[in-house]
């Protein structure tokens, strides 16, 4: 009887261990039907929270970061403001010595073009003197020039005149003209003068030599003059 | 109120930097504008020197009529230097007699003065060996006027050959300052 009763109490523990497993399984199964019920509620939250915590950073960061990237941009603005003038005063540099040789080099190309050929003038052998000196004017060859009509139409030159160093200071009304008559005690050889508008004159300096006595001995005086030949002008529209 | 000073900072800058960048440009465009006062060459002065070199002066040396002119002038005159002491018939240094006659043309030719042209020129003649172990004998320096506050200065050359004094070169340069 004891033993059925044991047997009995035995059976009810089993069935009591039973009935607390089951039970503790129905709460793990309660556990996670409340977690499935609840949980996505709270990693929802979670995720809110994210997502609120984004939408903080966007309505905060641009007045923050946004600056700090403005500043970046205007820095990097100036900086290729600063090169690019930078290279412009380079550029202005190089260019101003290139472009003040060039001026300088066709200044001295047009200057020597006109007095070369005002030289080429000197040295033709109807002015030249005789004793072959370079750039020098006989003033005996030239007194005869004088008044002589074919010269004109010679030359290209529009008017020719020999200016002595004795006249070289003088108004242009003192100058007094060389003739036959006061040869050699005056200041200008007029050649001869077509009297165009608009001319431009070009000078050189030039020696003049002209045939001195004394005595019995004949030798050359030279001085230095001023050789004026003009040239017409032809403006824009001018045949 | 931050970025308002930040704003008034970075317009201060612009400010300074386009100040900085007109006032470069200002001095640079200075500077080469007067860049103009450096040497040229003219050929109207080379030929001033040439036809000086043929004038005939008052001096002769050896025979009553045998004038010289101012290039065998610039020889005697070197020969002088040189312990050669050569006088005009007259009794005149032929170095005076240079001097005098140079001057005489340089100051009818470049007509110099402060209200002129050319302000001022300074001629230098001088025997070069041609090399330069040897340096340079003066013979001549004479000037006229002023020499300072030029817009251009334009110069000219004439060389002598210098014959019985060896294998160098008489030189003469001529440099006119423009006003």
């Amino acid at each position: 009887m004891q033993l059925i009763n044991e047997q009995k109490t035995g059976v009810k523990c089993i069935m009591m261990w039973d009935k607390v497993r089951n039970t503790m399984g129905k709460l793990e199964i309660q556990i996670q039907n409340i977690l499935k019920y609840f949980a996505p509620l709270f990693l929802e939250r979670k995720g809110q929270l994210k997502i609120q915590a984004q939408n903080i950073c966007e309505y905060f960061a641009p007045s923050f970061l946004g600056k700090k990237a403005q500043l970046k941009i205007q820095e990097m603005a100036f900086m290729l403001l600063a090169v690019f003038l930078f290279f412009i005063l380079v550029g202005m540099f190089v260019l101003s010595i290139v472009y003040s040789n060039i001026y300088e080099s066709s200044n001295t190309i047009r200057e020597e073009r006109t007095l070369s050929s005002l030289v080429a003038l000197a040295d033709s052998p109807e002015l030249s003197c005789a004793s072959s000196k370079s750039n020098c004017i006989d003033g005996d060859k030239l007194i005869v020039l004088l008044n002589n009509s074919v010269y004109p139409r010679f030359w290209s030159f529009t008017s020719l005149k020999v200016l002595r160093l004795s006249g070289f200071n003088k108004a242009e009304n003192e100058l007094t003209s060389c003739t036959f008559a006061n040869y050699p005690n005056c200041d200008i050889f007029q050649v001869y003068d077509k009297k165009v508008a608009n001319e431009r004159a070009l000078s050189s300096f030039v020696a003049l030599c002209m045939k001195e006595s004394q005595g019995e001995y004949v030798y050359d005086r030279c001085e230095v003059a001023r050789i004026i030949a003009g040239t017409q002008i032809n403006f824009e529209g001018e045949n | 109120m931050d970025g308002k000073k930040a704003q008034h900072e970075i317009a201060g800058f612009v400010l300074i930097v386009l100040l900085v960048s007109v006032i470069g440009v200002v001095f640079l465009s200075l500077l080469f504008a007067r860049g103009t006062t450096s040497e040229q060459k003219s050929f109207e002065i080379s030929r001033l020197l040439e036809s000086s070199m043929y004038t005939t002066s008052d001096c002769s040396v050896n025979y009553i009529y045998q004038y010289r002119d101012i290039n065998d002038l610039i020889k005697e005159c070197y020969a002088t230097k040189k312990g050669n002491v050569r006088e005009c018939l007259n009794g005149e240094e032929v170095c005076d007699v240079l001097q005098k006659d140079l001057k005489n043309i340089l100051d009818s030719s470049l007509d110099v003065g402060d209200d002129s042209v050319n302000r001022g020129y300074n001629l230098n003649i001088y025997y070069s060996y041609g090399d330069t172990s040897n340096p340079n004998e003066q013979i001549l320096t004479m000037g006229e006027g002023f020499f300072s506050n030029c817009t251009s200065i334009v110069g000219g050359g004439h060389s002598i050959a210098a014959g019985s004094f060896g294998f160098g070169i008489i030189e003469t340069e001529l440099k006119v300052c423009k006003g």
